[in-house]
């Protein structure tokens, strides 16, 4: 579990470390939504893993990870909002789609990680 | 347990070891004087110890924590922090290592304890001198205090004074810390928010002090949000400071025009850098927000570029030119400087930035200047040498859109290294080290700064990483900002504590924690929660650099202009002297009565209290609160101050005083008698 976490944590520092924008084009559109989906698989992996843990004991763990959730669960409209406008080539309205979505992916981060703080200790 | 045995069994050890250090270096720090002349060497642990610590489930670490933060009763604390209040509008005065909470210096807000504009004229006055007699009940109820500077002599703190702005109206004090009291405050002309503000150049010349939201300039004249880019504008300002009056020179004071771009946080160089500045900026996009019309939200428009500008300002150049004829605009009463200007003359320039950043911060050599970037993983590390040759070389990528020449990136960065997820603010030790914060995984990150601080393979490279609790924003470290870091602390000023303290309702208080920075891994020692607002930022400074009086210097002192007042009430002089329409009344106050303690006036009357304590020794504090009337002074000893206020109200009204003074505290009252006019 920690590994996994751990992982999550390296793995996500790249995809922040990754991000390119620029101006409102295809190319940009493209790079924000490899940046949101990237993001969002970080996450996924190690939302799947604490699902796993018994947290009833946990409550500030697990109001953390319901945190996390509705982050996610946001960020995931907003994707789809940059997916359907991407399929139109709207490139200026996928940007602002992805964009989002990657702000709400990284407040999903910052809450896993206060809840992993409080699983694991680090 | 066995751990536990173990650290016990060195405490004695320990505690020997140190015994001949202490006798000889805390002659000066007030430890040894106020002591009772424990001798530390005699003192051995208890046998009980051990059964304590197990009882309460203490690890081996945790009697460590203990042992390296508790200050016994007498004792002090090595350092002294002054962070920011918050909300509260004050400063919170907390010793370190104890994290005792000390003071709270009233600042922007009315503070009934000090009798801060609860009642005397003199604070009263001072309050409405940084007001804006506009929007909800027609003054400031609150102030969003943010960023604490100590003065500086040659870069390092001095002492003398303390300055703070207030970011939610533009304001700026400051603060004597021979009473810790504060003695000036200024609405800062043209702008409504600072942010990067307050920062002091290396001999306190001038606080810096820059706009954070972009407004029309000045911010008082309505301009549609559509004209954003063409009339909107950022401002550095420049506060002469007066070292030798205390004050602000409003008229020797000048701004900078910028553009809009959401200035952010700002440094002074210091040594091979003094006499340039370095601020951030975060939306270079000039991103207007809209949700509601279907426009990108703020935090997605401010964060859509790479790269924003750091603004690297020659500010002795920039005085000059403000004392030039004809090189200033007259806005608001102050000298602007125009952004063409300050282009043509060489006093700005712009350097890219990784996205979004927030930190901008000056190696203790001034050599280095770090920037770290919330939404990238990296600190930024640039060359002053390279700035320098860059500018003279002119190697420049272009200009911005409002013509201020960009300093090719690649030119002037000297390193950048990995730190973690959302690097914000960084800080310094006394060993080539940097400290920063990293917010988004709730870390303090410490690494190693490179030549001349450190030569070998490790220069810049991250050496160790400790979890905080929660989601850090500043960190300060002893003096860490200054020519001669201490090393020793740091502490990370975080923003969430979640499961860190005794639930207190929905609103949770921050959380101080202070670490230990002495050894190759970082260590937590301790976890204070503060109550009373968000404390920004903080100073940390060594306690025995403060030089506080214990009581004014003499009987009748008015804090305000730290002098005897002439107008104080004496002893042997009190009087009640009735004009038309007017009582004035000259009041002592001493353990343990007023004199006088009837005072009589008519219904209308305009009432005038001159009241001075006539202490003299070390605490004795008298308060003076009316009741019905909504007064209530502190009278420190030696202290004089003014109440003025008209009878409106008629009926008996104790006066009496509320600090709790003597034996016969109770007793120390008096009757406001006011006869009705029917």
């Amino acid at each position: 579990m920690k590994r996994l976490i751990a992982q999550f944590s390296f793995v996500l520092m790249f995809v922040l470390a990754g991000a390119a924008y620029g101006a409102e084009n295809q190319e940009t559109a493209q790079s924000w939504q490899k940046q949101a989906n990237d993001t969002r698989a970080a996450v996924m992996k190690v939302y799947g893993e604490l699902e796993k843990i018994d947290v009833s004991q946990e409550p500030d763990a697990k109001g953390l990870i319901d945190d996390a959730v509705a982050q996610l669960t946001e960020g995931d409209k907003y994707l789809k909002q940059g997916d359907e406008a991407m399929a139109k080539e709207e490139w200026e309205k996928a940007n602002a789609g992805y964009n989002m979505a990657w702000q709400y992916y990284v407040k999903a981060a910052t809450a896993g990680l206060n809840a992993k703080r409080i699983l694991t200790g680090q | 347990m066995k751990g536990i045995k173990m650290l016990l069994a060195l405490v004695p050890v320990f505690l020997l070891a140190l015994a001949p250090l202490c006798l000889t270096s805390c002659k000066d720090s007030g430890s040894e004087k106020e002591a009772g002349k424990q001798q530390a060497a005699d003192i051995e642990a208890p046998a009980n110890v051990e059964e304590i610590a197990e009882a309460r489930g203490l690890s081996p670490a945790d009697v460590e924590a203990a042992v390296k933060t508790y200050i016994p009763s007498g004792k002090y604390d090595d350092y002294i922090m002054f962070a920011s209040g918050g909300h509260s509008g004050q400063v919170l005065v907390v010793g370190v290592p104890s994290m005792r909470l000390l003071k709270l210096i009233a600042v922007f807000t009315p503070e009934p304890w000090q009798g801060y504009a609860t009642g005397a004229k003199e604070s009263g006055d001072l309050l409405k001198t940084g007001d804006m007699p506009v929007g909800k009940d027609g003054k400031l109820t609150w102030a969003d205090t943010h960023h604490p500077a100590l003065s500086e002599t040659g870069g390092d703190y001095d002492g003398q004074f303390l300055f703070i702005n207030d970011k939610a109206n533009a304001r700026v004090a400051v603060i004597d810390l021979r009473d810790f009291e504060t003695k000036q405050l200024i609405k800062t002309p043209n702008i409504i928010s600072n942010h990067g503000s307050t920062f002091v150049t290396p001999d306190t010349e001038y606080i810096i002090d820059t706009s954070q939201y972009a407004a029309p300039l000045p911010f008082s004249s309505f301009v549609p949000m559509d004209q954003y880019q063409k009339k909107y504008r950022g401002v550095l300002t420049m506060h002469k400071f007066d070292r030798e009056k205390g004050r602000i020179d409003e008229a020797r004071s000048f701004q900078i025009e910028l553009p809009p771009y959401w200035q952010d946080l700002c440094d002074a160089g210091k040594k091979v850098s003094e006499g340039w500045l370095f601020c951030n900026s975060i939306n270079t996009e000039l991103a207007t927000g809209g949700i509601e019309q279907g426009n990108p939200p703020f935090e997605a428009g401010v964060s859509a570029r790479d790269m924003d500008y750091m603004h690297v300002v020659d500010w002795k150049k920039a005085v000059e030119v403000s004392e030039q004829a004809g090189k200033t605009n007259l806005i608001s009463g102050i000298r602007v400087i125009p952004l063409e200007t300050a282009v043509s003359e060489g006093i700005l320039y712009f350097i890219p930035e990784p996205k979004s950043p927030h930190g901008v911060d000056v190696a203790p050599g001034g050599d280095y200047i770090v920037v770290s970037g919330k939404l990238d993983t990296h600190a930024t590390i640039y060359g002053f040498d390279k700035i320098q040759n860059a500018i003279k070389q002119k190697l420049i990528e272009g200009n911005d859109i409002y013509g201020v020449p960009v300093l090719n990136y690649n030119d002037v960065v000297a390193a950048q290294l990995e730190i973690g997820l959302g690097p914000l603010h960084t800080q310094f030790d006394n060993e080539g080290n940097a400290y920063t914060s990293v917010f988004i995984e709730s870390t303090l990150a410490k690494w190693k700064l490179g030549p001349p601080y450190n030569t070998g393979e490790d220069a810049w490279t991250l050496v160790d990483k400790i979890p905080v609790h929660y989601n850090i924003g500043h960190t300060v470290c002893a003096e860490g900002d200054t020519v001669a870091p201490d090393g020793k602390y740091c502490v990370a000023l975080n923003k969430w504590s979640i499961d860190r303290f005794t639930p207190v309702g929905p609103l949770h208080p921050q959380n101080f924690q202070l670490i230990e920075v002495t050894g190759e891994k970082m260590k937590l020692l301790y976890d204070s929660p503060i109550g009373v607002g968000e404390p920004h930022y903080v100073q940390m400074i060594k306690a025995d650099k403060l030089k506080p009086w214990l009581v004014y210097p003499e009987v009748g002192y008015d804090p305000a202009t730290m002098a005897v007042n002439p107008d104080a009430a004496k002893a042997g002089g009190e009087k009640i002297v009735r004009g038309d329409g007017k009582v004035e009344v000259w009041m002592t106050a001493i353990r343990s009565h007023f004199n006088p303690e009837h005072i009589s006036v008519n219904e209308g009357d305009q009432v005038v209290l001159h009241i001075t304590s006539l202490e003299r020794a070390r605490d004795a504090t008298h308060g003076f609160g009316i009741d019905g009337y909504n007064v209530n002074l502190s009278l420190e000893p030696g202290e004089s101050q003014t109440v003025e206020f008209v009878a409106d109200k008629a009926g008996v009204y104790p006066y009496y005083c509320t600090e709790f003074c003597s034996a016969l505290h109770l007793e120390m009252m008096g009757y406001l008698l006011v006869e009705g006019k029917n």
